[in-house]
């Protein structure tokens, strides 16, 4: 991590500490960091910086399990620029407007997994390659295990065209990269909250983190973190199945060493362990994603 | 690619041997070994990051990964200095000097002169620093005396580098010095050990008042423990094991999977996450930060291990006669003990890392070893066939023994590694209906019989010397031969390809011979898993490391518990298969005793550390006896499959 990067940390960790999930979290990022035009283009009133320093940025906020509009923004600002928009994005940038992007679409006018629509003053979608503001005639929202995300399925009428050109494959991976970032964050935090349960927690007239057991099973858990952060370098695929089930084993770990008190509603181990499991299926669940590599690749898979 | 890959790439294809090279461990393969490691240095190649005044050029640390796999993808001979090269080198760059480096590191990469490592002890091996062998003062240098072990390369090696106790020290890390000597100077002698494997991979050292020249010192006398931390971190990270080894397995795992059909889709997920694997290493070897070398080396190590089961388990049973992977699996299987215990990466992970408490101090001086009494069991495993009669194993059928009966005694022929085709001989082939003198010379012992049934049995278990060989088909009986004959990865076992002769029969007997055949496999599983167990409990029991028995660790303690849990959990389906003999219950206990004796296998290996790799010990007939018989008798996919179309 170069000293940029590591600043940038530092500063979206700071500001995340001092408000928490409040209100004016967002926009405080945007205002004084520039988190939301991280991946655009100076001209488009970004910074031009890229996928990695906004990585960096949903490390932060995975962390800390907050769901905010940073992920759909990373979308909504690739569908943006690749539909050659001007007038949207410098407003996106600048934290004054949310906008929610619909791109994944099971069905013709049906999309699901839409993020930040409570949020949102503006919803865009992506249709046969082309970029549209649009309305929603119907909305549900999806059932889900994690209270901190809520993701919307929805059809929509009275389209308005921005522009062409915008590839859902490339959005997919853009997606799976970004969500597999806040799970790296999620795992490394609730990994050091269980490091610090351990140390604290008595049992026996000692730590429990001094026996053995306890301790190989962190430090597996530990090397699995470390294993996803480097998968998020190999492809989105792999990326977004390695984070997720790293996820599911550390939150699964968590409860299981922070014993009674992690079945209490008031411990957050359990926010952990519901993120884990609903943003594993969110773009696609690992085994979908392991079918699309088998299918892709054979005996020499990216180069 | 890079213009480095290139030429990398482009070297070796014109250069790397299109037949593989004698064994290194032999005569012939020491010369053909150093003879490429000349034509490597030759071509600036042997050592790409040293200083060019050593016989590098100075390239950049990723030109080393870069070289490793190109190296590894184009099937390259193992490289013979390895242990100089990828440790002792990078350790004399840091910690030697000048001088050291001028003198010792041109001729170490020309394999004019091999090195091995001489660390461990017999007192002394995840417990380093209770090392006792001495270092004393002499007349312008040191005299070495005492016994080095595990020491890998010594029997080909001209010399060795190695820890020694030159002065009492508050703590066992104190007094320690790092010296090199030379393996044929006076008072050495080298003992080759077997491995597992078969080859002579590594030796003991004896010292006896070796002189070495205080210029072979490396840093200051009394220094050596923290010099000889950063080899090891050279040894568990990417110096030693560079992504290129997993990279080319992951890849030839994938086109296996492509080329076999005999497994279907039950492994994609497995083959899908060795590749994964393989991935992520490389990207870490890649990435700007790096992890501590203790995480690197239990993601390699675990990871080499899986993606060759994985491989085995594709292969299903034409795995143990696949030489390629073999070889791999086991070698593999010493990645988790070698430079260190995972053990003791994790300890070293859950202090350094996570900086979680100590949890006990030193109890006290260390406990005299006993390991002598493990050999015990093994002395008398002669069990002849003639033996095997004359206690009525062989006419059991013959004589009206219940199924019961049978896994009962089946459960003692495995508990002793009882080698022969012995589900075949004496509880598949006397069910089938035969002519009654056939059954009475089988019964009696004078006849070994074995048989081919696909697709549960493929090849005939020995079948190069049984006296009658069987092709059953359906519920067709035919005489056969042997034809092409493979060799197993069991010692002494072999398979033969049965070519078809004579009907001798149908009839109902044979679904009933073949599931007396096959639950008889699956007691033989359990059997040697519980023997597994036994052997581990009692060495955890006697075997002393940081001045406790190692059976007082709770990671030694918790594995072995999940091991008698596997056992006790697979026991019972045993039983009730041999009750019923239904279809499904004797293929559930087929794969929980087979599961359950793999995971006694790798339990009693890491438990028993670097001496249950040894072919002395006799660990191995154990530990590759159920990985073939865990495939034999239908594969655990087969069953699985079996067990489902009866559920759904």
């Amino acid at each position: 991590m170069t000293s940029e990067h590591a600043a940038l940390r530092d500063s979206v960790r700071g500001l995340v500490t001092a408000h928490g999930g409040d209100d004016g979290l967002w926009a405080r990022l945007c205002r004084e960091i520039g988190v939301a035009g991280l991946t655009v283009p100076e001209r488009y009133g970004g910074s031009g910086a890229g996928l990695t320093e906004a990585m960096i940025v949903l490390e932060e906020l995975g962390r800390a399990l907050i769901a905010g509009p940073m992920l759909g923004t990373v979308l909504a600002t690739e569908a943006l620029l690749h539909a050659g928009d001007d007038t949207l994005l410098p407003a996106v940038c600048a934290g004054d407007r949310i906008v929610a992007l619909a791109w994944d679409s099971p069905a013709p006018g049906v999309f699901r997994d839409v993020l930040d629509l409570p949020e949102a003053d503006t919803l865009l979608v992506v249709t046969g390659g082309n970029l549209y503001e649009a309305n929603p005639s119907t909305v549900t929202m999806q059932p889900t295990l994690d209270p901190t995300r809520h993701p919307a399925s929805l059809s929509v009428d009275s389209l308005r065209l921005i522009g062409p050109g915008v590839p859902v494959e490339r959005l997919r991976d853009v997606a799976c990269l970004a969500l597999a970032a806040e799970q790296v964050g999620a795992a490394e935090r609730a990994l050091e909250l269980t490091v610090d349960h351990v140390k604290s927690r008595y049992q026996f007239g000692r730590p429990i983190g001094s026996f053995q057991v306890l301790q190989h099973r962190l430090a597996e858990l530990y090397v699995r973190v470390e294993a996803a952060r480097s998968a998020c370098a190999v492809s989105p695929a792999v990326a977004k199945i390695t984070c997720s089930e790293t996820l599911r084993a550390v939150a699964a770990d968590m409860v299981q060493m922070h014993g009674g008190l992690a079945i209490t509603w008031e411990h957050h181990a359990h926010l952990y362990l519901r993120r884990a499991w609903a943003s594993a299926e969110l773009f696609g669940s690992p085994a979908h994603h392991l079918a699309r590599l088998t299918a892709t690749h054979g005996s020499a898979p990216v180069a | 690619m890079t213009p480095f890959r290139a030429e990398v790439r482009a070297w070796l294809a014109a250069n790397v041997p299109a037949a593989p090279l004698p064994r290194v461990d032999t005569p012939e393969g020491d010369l053909a070994h150093r003879t490429w490691e000349r034509r490597l240095a030759g071509a600036g190649l042997a050592a790409v990051c040293w200083p060019a005044e050593y016989g590098g050029r100075a390239a950049p640390p990723v030109h080393a990964i870069e070289f490793d796999e190109e190296y590894h993808a184009a099937g390259a001979p193992v490289r013979i200095g390895q242990n100089g090269l990828f440790l002792l080198a990078p350790t004399l760059l840091t910690h030697g000097t000048p001088e050291q480096c001028a003198r010792i590191l041109p001729p170490m990469a020309r394999a004019d002169e091999v090195w091995a490592q001489a660390w461990s002890e017999p007192q002394a091996g995840s417990d380093l620093a209770a090392i006792r062998s001495r270092a004393t003062r002499a007349d312008g240098g040191w005299l070495l005396s005492g016994q080095k072990t595990w020491s890998s390369r010594a029997v080909v090696a001209d010399r060795a580098f190695g820890l020694f106790r030159s002065a009492a020290g508050e703590r066992p890390h104190q007094g320690v010095t790092y010296l090199m000597f030379d393996l044929r100077a006076p008072g050495v002698t080298v003992r080759p050990i077997p491995q597992l494997d078969g080859t002579a991979g590594f030796a003991e050292i004896f010292l006896d008042d070796v002189f070495v020249p205080d210029e072979d010192v490396i840093g200051e006398p009394g220094d050596g423990w923290r010099i000889a931390m950063s080899t090891a971190g050279h040894e568990r990270g990417l110096s030693l094991r560079g992504p290129g080894r997993f990279l080319a397995a992951a890849d030839r795992l994938v086109r296996l999977t492509r080329m076999t059909r005999l497994s279907g889709d039950e492994y994609r997920d497995r083959v899908a996450d060795a590749w994964i694997g393989a991935r992520a290493y490389r990207a870490q070897a890649y990435a700007p930060t790096p992890v501590p070398p203790s995480a690197t080396k239990l993601f390699w190590s675990e990871l080499d291990v899986a993606l060759h089961e994985t491989a085995l388990d594709v292969l299903g049973p034409l795995a143990e006669i696949s030489p390629e992977w073999t070889d791999g699996y086991l070698f593999a299987l010493a990645g988790p003990i070698y430079a260190g215990t995972n053990e003791i990466q994790r300890d070293i992970l859950a202090k350094r890392v996570l900086g979680l408490p100590h949890p006990t101090g030193r109890t006290g001086p260390p406990q005299p070893p006993f390991a002598a009494m493990l050999h015990k069991m093994f002395t008398d495993r002669d069990v002849t066939w003639a033996a095997l009669a004359e206690a009525g194993v062989t006419g059991l059928i013959d004589d009206g023994a219940t199924p019961a009966d049978l896994i009962m005694a089946f459960e003692e022929l495995g508990h002793h590694a009882v080698p022969g085709p012995l589900a075949e001989s004496i509880a598949c082939v006397p069910a089938l209906d035969l002519p009654a003198e056939w059954r009475s010379g089988l019964a009696a012992g004078r006849t070994v019989a074995t048989l081919a049934a696909p697709p549960r049995l493929p090849y005939a278990a020995h079948g190069d010397t049984a006296d009658l060989i069987l092709l059953v088909t359906g519920e067709e009986i035919r005489a056969g031969r042997a034809g092409a004959v493979h060799e197993s990865m069991v010692a002494g076992r072999r398979l033969a390809e049965v070519v078809p002769g004579k009907v001798l029969g149908s009839g109902s007997s044979v679904p009933k011979a073949l599931e007396l055949g096959t639950l008889a496999c699956a007691a033989q599983l359990l059997g040697a898993g519980r023997a597994m167990l036994e052997m581990s409990v009692g060495y955890a029991r006697t075997r002393t490391q940081f001045g406790q028995p190692i059976g007082a660790f709770q990671a030694v303690r918790h594995r072995l518990a999940d091991v008698a849990v596997a056992l006790s959990f697979a026991e019972p389906l045993l039983h009730a298969a041999a009750a019923g003999l239904e279809e499904r219950d004797i293929s559930a206990a087929k794969v929980a005793c087979g599961e359950a004796a793999l995971r006694a296998a790798r339990a009693a290996l890491q438990v028993h550390g670097a001496i249950g790799y040894t072919r002395e010990h006799g660990l191995g007939r154990w530990l590759t006896l159920v990985r073939v018989l865990h495939q034999a008798w239908g594969t655990p996919a087969w069953h699985r499959r079996r067990i489902l179309e009866a559920i759904a």
